[in-house]
């Protein structure tokens, strides 16, 4: 986003009013149906406790086609890395190579959060552990993330099930809980020129 | 005339978060002269220059005014003898030039009036100082880098202040504005007796304006003095780590730096 | 030199009067449609009527309808949407970012989880919902500030850990809704989206104390927003002590908008629309606080009017505004593409 491209700052406040704004929406189509805003409430903390085999079979095809795009735009996302002046100079088309990284990204994320609610914070825990393991490549960030955080869901999950017994702590609850401050730490230690 | 000031930094230490980068460095600046601070990137001269106009607290040490530690003035005070113009000011959006150069008087204004008749006279002295009238009720978005910057020093004029710091005021704009700009600081210098402090990148530029310069080196004052007594090479190989021929300028007999380089022999 | 006098003033007075204009044209909107909130209900009561029982005097029927029921609701928004007017464009300002409103600092988020809480755990009566949520955003605020200072405050920082502390209370929210009992949640669905509903009079006088005594100190400190708008260092050396500044700034302007949230709950993108808004009709050069005040109220009044009447089901004020700011958005967020940087 912006010529200037995206700054996470950039990216951050768009999400933020967006968010804002859609949620405006839910609660307009809430208000008149009751019975609506009982199933959304369980739906909106995020839990892999709804999970079926339907549910599962719709969503496999934009997990491959979303893995797809994203392995395939890996290579040209290293160059962006450095910035779109040097993307372009080391010949990656860097607006279509957006859409494509942004869509693969947005079908990953649409697939699962329509399966399993919104669950945050993964995407940033695994891809941050994931580079100081192994560092900036993206053509290794990205399969290591995708284990990466089916491992720190699952382990999330049954550390929820534990602390919530005889009940369960939903998954969702639980991440931003460990994200969140994760995200503050990281803030904190930044250098915000980078902003 | 502006009056004589006194200024002085004394043992000033100071930095960035754990990171000191000026060390114990005592100057006093020559009230009425135009003083310019140079230095490789990172020696600290623009902490030094940030430090002794309270924009960064010092760990050690104090700047000095008229016997007085700056940092114990009221701000409001200080800014009416005192004023910097940061590197990277930021420009309000859809601010005309006059109303940007009109906040320059913030220090003199009280809350509840609106611009006074000194005011208006100090904001439109300003404007003909940097030749920027004609552009007065522009939106300082259309303007150029050099145009911009002309406002900018137009607002630290606005603010009438008897000393005058500038952090690198040339810095992105073409040769033929950088000696523009120095012209009406130099002019600013002769008519009012403005005190001007600033920091420069070009070492010849320098050399030419400037009254009395002050060399700093990895955060520590290395020579100071006036252009023709302290600019060597050897002092140019000390600061720059370059070695260099100093030759006389044909246009001004100040210094002229000519870098050496390795395909080039002298 | 006499030439460039003349012109400079006469360019401040065309911004000044431009100014004035808009403000009076703006108070007058206000105040039409604060009259219509009083006029228009179940029974459309006639201005005589509605100035009868505003000077106090027994009118049939319009006594209760008007005096109990759409006065406080009027007073609810018009002085909530004077709050989050204000608050947002100073928050706005001194952030310098257009998408930058109070819920970015925590005060939204903090204030919810509180009087969630309070509703759903504690069964807790509507005072103590009120004093929590006007603490938990208060509360919020602090710990996101005292976070992002550092050694040197940064604006980016401040966002950033803005987001991670809502996000932690967004999760509790989530929570406390998926525990609480059925007949719970719809009163604490109130804390997510603003509502005008229920105000009564007596539950509005901390709102009204709070504006009407902070108002003034904040328009006083208008001219210290505009030198803070140039950054740091030239509002430094331009006298300013910037953080002092910041914090009275901030102090101020988050206790109204804790208030109102309080008193109505976060009614969306008020703050994040008043503000621009106010720019456009004023330009820039004045301080734009009081506009962007009285553009809050028209903003919160007229969402609750089309909510309470131009639908079949009535809707909360809150979702009203949500829907009107979404066009807005999209076209900053078009803008901003385009220019590059906020």
């Amino acid at each position: 986003m912006g010529a200037s491209g995206a700054t996470p700052l950039k990216l951050v406040l768009a999400g933020a009013a967006t968010s804002a704004i859609l949620s405006s929406l839910v609660v307009a189509v809430m208000i008149p149906r009751t019975n609506v805003m009982d199933q959304f409430r369980f739906w909106q903390v995020g839990s892999v406790g709804t999970g079926s085999w339907d549910a599962i079979q719709l969503f496999i095809p934009f997990l491959v086609i979303g893995m797809v795009i994203a392995l395939f735009t890996a290579p040209a996302l290293n160059a962006l890395a450095l910035g779109d002046e040097v993307a372009t100079g080391l010949g990656v088309r860097t607006g279509t190579l957006r859409l494509f990284a942004a869509l693969g990204g947005v079908l990953l994320c649409g697939a699962a959060t329509a399966l399993a609610g919104p669950i945050g914070f993964i995407g940033l825990l695994a891809t941050h552990v994931v580079r100081l393991i192994i560092g900036p490549d993206i053509r290794f960030i990205l399969p290591m993330s995708a284990l990466a955080g089916a491992i720190i869901l699952t382990v999330s999950d049954v550390c929820g099930r534990l602390l919530g017994s005889p009940g369960e702590l939903e998954v969702g609850i639980l991440t931003a809980f460990i994200g969140a401050p994760i995200l503050i730490l990281i803030t904190m230690k930044a250098k915000m020129r980078a902003l | 005339m502006k009056p004589t000031h006194t200024l002085q930094a004394e043992h000033l230490t100071s930095g960035y978060e754990q990171k000191t980068i000026l060390e114990d460095v005592s100057i006093a600046i020559p009230s009425n002269k135009i003083s310019i601070i140079i230095g490789a990137n990172g020696c600290g001269k623009s902490t030094l220059l940030k430090t002794m106009a309270r924009l960064i607290k010092p760990t050690g040490g104090q700047a000095i005014l008229d016997g007085k530690s700056i940092h114990q003035m009221s701000p409001k005070h200080l800014a009416r003898v005192l004023g910097l113009l940061p590197q990277s000011p930021i420009v309000p959006e859809g601010i005309t030039v006059a109303d940007l150069v009109g906040r320059g008087r913030f220090p003199h204004q009280t809350l509840f009036k609106g611009w006074s008749k000194q005011d208006y006279e100090a904001v439109a002295e300003a404007l003909e100082m940097m030749n920027i009238t004609e552009f007065a009720d522009r939106n300082i978005d259309e303007l150029s880098g050099g145009q911009r910057q002309r406002v900018w020093i137009a607002m630290a004029l606005a603010q009438q202040t008897d000393i005058l710091f500038l952090d690198e005021p040339t810095t992105f704009l073409d040769i033929t504005y950088q000696v523009e700009i120095l012209d009406l600081l130099t002019d600013l210098n002769k008519k009012y007796g403005t005190t001007i402090v600033m920091v420069l990148h070009d070492i010849n530029l320098s050399a030419r304006y400037a009254d009395y310069l002050f060399a700093l080196k990895n955060g520590r004052l290395l020579a100071e003095g006036s252009p023709k007594s302290i600019v060597t090479s050897a002092l140019i190989k000390e600061t720059f780590d370059l070695d260099s021929v100093v030759i006389e300028d044909p246009v001004s007999q100040t210094p002229l730096i000519v870098p050496v380089g390795r395909y080039h022999a002298v | 030199m006499n030439e460039t006098l003349k012109s400079i003033m006469e360019g401040r007075q065309r911004r000044k009067r431009r100014f004035v204009i808009t403000t009076s044209v703006l108070t007058c909107i206000a105040l039409i449609l604060c009259g219509t909130m009083l006029m228009l209900g179940n029974t459309i009561y006639p201005v005589k009527d509605v100035i009868h029982v505003l000077l106090g005097q027994q009118v049939q029927g319009a006594s209760f309808a008007v005096g109990t029921i759409r006065l406080p609701r009027m007073l609810a928004g018009a002085f909530a949407g004077f709050a989050f007017g204000v608050g947002g464009y100073i928050f706005q300002t001194m952030l310098r970012n257009p998408l930058a409103n109070p819920n970015v600092i925590g005060i939204t988020a903090g204030s919810s989880a509180a009087a969630v809480f309070c509703i759903i755990v504690l069964q807790a009566s509507n005072t103590v919902i009120s004093i929590a949520s006007i603490i938990g955003g208060l509360a919020t605020v602090l710990i996101i500030y005292a976070l992002s200072k550092g050694s040197s405050f940064s604006i980016g920082r401040l966002i950033l850990i803005g987001i991670g502390i809502q996000a932690m209370l967004n999760a509790f929210i989530s929570y406390l809704m998926l525990i609480g009992n059925t007949h719970d949640i719809p009163s604490a669905m109130r804390w997510l989206s603003g509502s005008l509903n229920g105000a009564k009079m007596e539950t509005l006088y901390p709102l009204l104390i709070v504006v009407i005594i902070f108002t003034p100190i904040l328009l006083f400190f208008g001219k210290y927003l505009e030198m803070l708008e140039l950054g740091e260092q030239a509002a430094t050396s331009l006298g300013i002590d910037t953080n002092k500044t910041r914090i009275i700034l901030i102090i101020c302007s988050v206790l109204i908008i804790a208030l109102a949230t309080a008193t109505t709950g976060p009614i969306a993108f008020v703050a994040f629309l008043a503000g621009p808004i106010a720019k456009k009709l004023v330009g820039v050069g004045f301080s734009n606080i009081l506009p962007a005040g009285l553009i809050g109220i028209i903003l919160v009044l007229a969402a609750d009017l089309i909510g309470q009447f131009a639908f079949t089901a009535r809707y909360p004020v809150g979702v009203i505004t949500g829907i009107i700011g979404a066009p807005y958005l999209i076209y900053l967020l078009i803008r901003i593409n385009r220019k590059g940087d906020i």
